[in-house]
């Protein structure tokens, strides 16, 4: 499997408690920085969804030529585009 | 295959479906005129009486459109998502693509021939062959309404048997209005 396609962990595998990232590195120059950095809300989401709402973003926010790229109904991609706003807003009140 | 057959709402809906509905329900109607199968309700069918055209264009219509109706009056009730009319009236014209075979069998002539009251077995093996293309209108009909309106489980289940049953009742009501008017 690719590195791109692995979602990031968010949920300790251990406690469920949520994760933080603790340190980044620099693949150039090997600089680690340490300290706790909340996860944006967007990486929480699955591989597919996050990809979906880059497309949504690059088709100007309009689900008929999102539809078009996809192959799919107008409904069915309004439905997706639910879901994850309703994956976003469940999120946002368990980091609350 | 089995997404086409049964949840093609997937790929098609709105003016597209409304349009591929219209055409099959236009072919269907041809067919029902010259077998004599009426489809006087949302989801009934009934064989023999021999009328105009244009009572078995306003019964296709009746049918459809209190499916819509009703569909989308629950749906806006239940649903939170934006719901689009056309996409509920579209998905609903395709979903009575079964009832082409409904009107097809309705040429078998076993069932022209029969008598109220006398049922032959031929008569109740045919019945339970055209229960089929029904199902399945049925279960198109679920899941446009499913996927019109983004609901899931339980609340898309209770929200279709109630928008059916009205839609039934309506359609039903309307049909036995019409049908004296056009009959004179």
């Amino acid at each position: 499997m690719l590195n791109s396609e692995r979602k990031l962990p968010d949920i300790c595998p251990s406690c469920s408690a949520s994760l933080q990232v603790t340190s980044l590195g620099c693949s150039s120059c090997e600089t680690i920085v340490s300290g706790k950095f909340q996860l944006p809300i967007l990486a929480r989401l699955a591989i597919d969804e996050q990809k979906f709402i880059s497309d949504f973003v690059k088709s100007s926010g309009s689900l008929k030529v999102m539809a078009q790229q996809l192959g799919l109904s107008y409904p069915t991609v309004r439905n997706l585009l639910d879901d994850i706003i309703l994956k976003l807003q469940e999120n946002e009140k368990s980091k609350v | 295959m089995k997404t086409w057959l049964f949840n093609p709402f997937i790929y098609i809906a709105g003016l597209k479906a409304l349009l591929i509905g219209f055409m099959f329900m236009t072919i269907t109607l041809v067919i029902s005129y010259y077998s004599k199968t009426h489809f006087d309700g949302a989801i009934d069918a009934h064989i023999g009486l021999k009328a105009p055209i244009s009572l078995y264009a306003l019964e296709q219509i009746i049918a459809w459109g209190s499916v819509v109706l009703t569909c989308f009056i629950v749906a806006s009730v239940i649903s939170k998502s934006a719901i689009r009319f056309i996409d509920i009236a579209g998905t609903m014209a395709l979903s009575r693509v079964p009832m082409l075979l409904v009107a097809t069998i309705g040429f078998m002539p076993v069932l022209h021939n029969t008598k109220p009251g006398q049922l032959g077995n031929a008569v109740l093996v045919i019945g339970l062959i055209m229960i089929i293309p029904v199902i399945w209108m049925i279960t198109l009909m679920f899941n446009a309404f499913k996927t019109s309106a983004n609901i899931k489980g339980t609340k898309a289940i209770v929200g279709f048997i109630t928008a059916l049953l009205v839609a039934e009742i309506l359609s039903v009501s309307l049909n036995q209005m019409i049908r004296p008017l056009l009959l004179k």
